[in-house]
């Protein structure tokens, strides 16, 4: 039998330090089912890493435009879409290169992305007409992420 | 809870004790003005992350800039008692690796000394 996904929906506007809103809210519904602390913590860093991109890079700073934060409660996983309406962010989370940057050949930011692709278990960013969206998704039964 | 730096000296190293969290906007601005500061005055210097409860990438790449900012200076730059969380984020960025990073205040100003031997 397939279960409707259990939802629930933010609304956020595009001004940074709004992305707490999220991350909060995506921990607490970690915690109701059941995820571990470390994996709570996981899922809270990423999702402020792509409110963040979505304000900063999606929307680029616009505060006409707005940020959606939809969490579906499935079985055995929680899946975060974070969308904004802007064209879109890269979709290749960026490999950084730690010896360049530690030599200050290269930006020292920019390693958003790729610490969301490290966090959670699957990572997908759609750009669309009307905006583009991350979709981060954490399985309960995935192995704790191993360092 | 807001991030907050203060500073001390002790064997001519400038220790920088950051707490709360690091992350974009105040709290990047606060460490680059307190890193460029000491940096000016001639410092080597020790961030003691043991209050730093919460770091996002923009905070990394803080560090990162910071970092690179010694270097150039040629001054020297380590961290020291990172909790958990911050170990972690360290880790998968593969800086963990690339800072000098020591469980105690006394290992990292023997490092120090060792790096001014050589």
């Amino acid at each position: 039998m397939i279960v409707d996904p259990i939802v629930t929906e933010l609304r956020l506007p595009t001004r940074l330090g709004f992305e707490k809103v999220a991350m909060y809210t995506a921990a607490s519904v970690a915690e109701l089912m059941g995820f571990s602390p470390d994996r709570v913590d996981d899922l809270k860093t990423a999702v402020a890493e792509a409110c963040i991109n979505a304000i900063e890079h999606g929307n680029k700073l616009n505060e006409n435009l707005g940020v959606v934060v939809t969490l579906s409660i499935e079985d055995e996983s929680l899946e975060v879409k974070i969308r904004d309406q802007g064209a879109g962010v890269h979709k290749v989370a960026h490999v950084p290169d730690i010896d360049r940057k530690m030599a200050g050949e290269e930006t020292p930011r920019g390693m958003g992305m790729f610490l969301i692709q490290a966090l959670v278990d699957e990572v997908e960013y759609v750009s669309e007409q009307s905006g583009s969206y991350a979709r981060l998704v954490i399985h309960l039964n995935a192995e704790a992420r191993t360092d | 809870m807001s991030f907050t730096i203060s500073s001390r000296k002790r064997d001519g190293i400038e220790i920088l004790t950051l707490a709360g969290r690091l992350v974009l906007g105040d709290g990047t601005g606060l460490l680059r003005t307190a890193v460029r500061k000491s940096l000016e005055e001639g410092n080597d210097l020790l961030l003691d992350l043991a209050g730093l409860g919460y770091m996002d990438s923009a905070g990394l790449g803080e560090l990162v800039g910071s970092y690179a900012s010694a270097s150039s200076r040629m001054r020297q730059m380590k961290l020291m008692r990172p909790q958990d969380r911050i170990g972690t984020l360290l880790q998968i960025t593969k800086l963990y690796a690339t800072f000098e990073v020591f469980p105690d205040e006394a290992s990292a100003l023997a490092a120090f000394s060792e790096h001014e031997q050589l």
